[in-house]
């Protein structure tokens, strides 16, 4: 990978990168951590790293970073708290997205880890299991488990309102 | 033979679908010879054959399967279908199936719209914002050889026009800084004077004295010199020196050759003494931490930043750093540009640190010392 074709990974990619880590650890600041240490680590790596499995690799990287910085933040035991009370997104979502927002931070993170793969860069199980290093079988129950929890969530709050 | 009476069955069979090899077929027919009544009752298998008849399969309707699948959905699998159906897991029967299903039953529809509520959508104003913080911009490295030589020649080109240039530059400017002696700094002008009279005075400054702090030798270096003009370093030296050998001055000047290296000859506190219209070169005499990145370049040309040596050193001397700042100085120079180098050394003198400031911009780069 040229530097020509870094920076270019760069305006492809930092911004879904950035929303993924974002929707699974609700941490802005820490989310962009990820994202610098992400693209440093590719840096580090450029010529070993082709740029047609830029993406993969960003999201393989992002994503078991992650995974490093909500362990390690749970042995501190303030991670939980982290992830409710940092949320400061300001956009106004409507009542379902909000609801629905609510859902995904409820889910375990494996489970919202493989449903964001899928749904906001819509890669297959087989991508998805390359990842996050599940096999694809995990990845389908756990996008099944998913997918029937938000549904009984929302179906709960619509069934309140 | 392996022909025999118990075994040309099979051996007739063989022969008449052409199945037998040349050698079998002679064994046979040397058989038959044997035995004629065999013969006969082959001739008789070569006159039997069979037509095939057309004969057609009137049902097979009763053989063909339905197209269309039957999905079995209820209860238990309801879920997992619309899951399966939102993932796109069905196979196009299947998917049909269910949609026929759905449409049948509105309130299964509505669970499956509930379903369909549960694909993420991502939101678009969520954006890495510095993304240039990301970037990395580094010399590209050319691997075209010919591009390679030509931006090689290119440049050495540059660096030697900078050195011709800065060495000519040199020899046109005298180093003439007249500094005003009312201005209150702590120089003095000296010219036109009685060489002897003023350097008598002014060379305990510029040479080592004796146990009675008489200057040895005093007066020598002096006098056939004219128009000594001394500034204070506070002047800056616009137009820098030409190299001189301090070696040579100094033992002209009937310096000890042990005092060569002496603050009080290689350095005058402060002091810079110019040497206008001189056939001899000026002596630059400037101490070792007064050496800055305005007079640091021929004026101080000595490999060995940091040490208290001779600051002029002979042309044998030079090193590559002294090549590389005579052409930072001449670029900047032609271009007009505060060009200069500023490198940072380890305690032995050596260049640890290239740095080059342009006009507000500075370019770093550690180097490894072996």
């Amino acid at each position: 990978m040229t530097g020509k074709e870094f920076n270019l990974s760069v305006d492809k990619y930092s911004d879904s990168i950035y929303r993924f880590i974002y929707k699974n650890i609700r941490d802005s600041e820490k989310a962009k951590d990820i994202v610098q240490d992400t693209y440093e680590k590719m840096w580090l790596n450029a010529g070993s790293v082709d740029f047609s499995k830029a993406k993969s690799y960003l999201f393989t990287t992002a994503y078991h970073t992650m995974i490093d910085m909500i362990r390690r933040d749970k042995k501190k035991g303030d991670f939980e708290n982290v992830r409710m009370e940092k949320y400061s997104h300001t956009e106004q979502y409507s009542d379902l997205n909000e609801i629905l927002h609510e859902a995904v931070g409820k889910l375990p993170e494996d489970q919202r880890s493989v449903v964001l793969l899928r749904d906001y860069e819509g890669y297959s199980y087989k991508e998805i299991s390359e990842i996050t290093g599940l096999n694809e079988s995990q990845v389908k129950v756990y996008i099944y488990r998913a997918r029937l929890f938000l549904k009984n969530y929302l179906g709960k709050v619509e069934a309140l309102i | 033979m392996n022909i025999s009476r118990d075994n040309y069955e099979k051996y007739f069979l063989d022969y008449l679908e052409g199945d037998l090899d040349p050698d079998s077929v002679a064994e046979l027919k040397l058989f038959l010879l044997q035995n004629p009544d065999l013969e006969e009752e082959l001739q008789g298998f070569e006159e039997i054959s069979l037509e095939p008849e057309n004969i057609v399969f009137t049902e097979k309707k009763m053989l063909f399967k339905p197209e269309i699948s039957d999905l079995i959905i209820n209860e238990s699998n309801f879920d997992d279908l619309c899951i399966a159906r939102l993932e796109g897991d069905l196979t196009q029967d299947e998917a049909e199936a269910f949609d026929t299903y759905l449409g049948q039953n509105p309130e299964k529809q509505k669970e499956y719209d509930l379903f369909k509520q549960t694909v993420l959508k991502p939101d678009q104003s969520d954006i890495f914002e510095n993304k240039r913080s990301l970037k990395r911009y580094s010399i590209k490295t050319v691997r075209s050889r010919i591009i390679y030589y030509i931006a090689s020649a290119a440049a050495s080109v540059i660096i030697l026009f900078s050195v011709i240039y800065t060495l000519w530059d040199n020899e046109q400017s005298n180093a003439i800084h007249i500094a005003d002696n009312k201005t209150g700094n702590d120089e003095m002008i000296v010219e036109n004077t009685a060489p002897e009279e003023k350097e008598i005075s002014e060379e305990k400054d510029f040479l080592t004295t004796t146990e009675d702090n008489k200057p040895e030798n005093s007066g020598r270096e002096r006098k056939n010199q004219k128009n000594i003009k001394v500034i204070d370093i506070e002047d800056r030296i616009e137009k820098p020196f030409a190299i001189a050998n301090i070696e040579d001055e100094v033992a002209d000047a009937g310096v000890p050759e042990s005092e060569k290296n002496n603050p009080l000859i290689t350095g005058i506190n402060r002091r810079q003494v110019f040497i206008d219209n001189s056939q001899t070169l000026p002596q630059e005499l400037l101490p070792r931490d007064q050496i800055n990145e305005y007079n640091n370049g021929l004026l101080s040309i000595n490999g060995d930043f940091g040490q208290n040596k001779n600051i002029i050193k002979g042309l044998k001397d030079i090193s590559a750093w002294d090549i590389a700042d005579l052409s930072v100085k001449g670029l900047g120079k032609l271009t007009g540009w505060d060009v200069h180098m500023n490198n940072k050394y380890d305690e032995n003198g050596k260049v640890k640190t290239l740095a080059i400031n342009a006009e507000g911009i500075g370019f770093s780069t550690n180097l490894k010392n072996n």
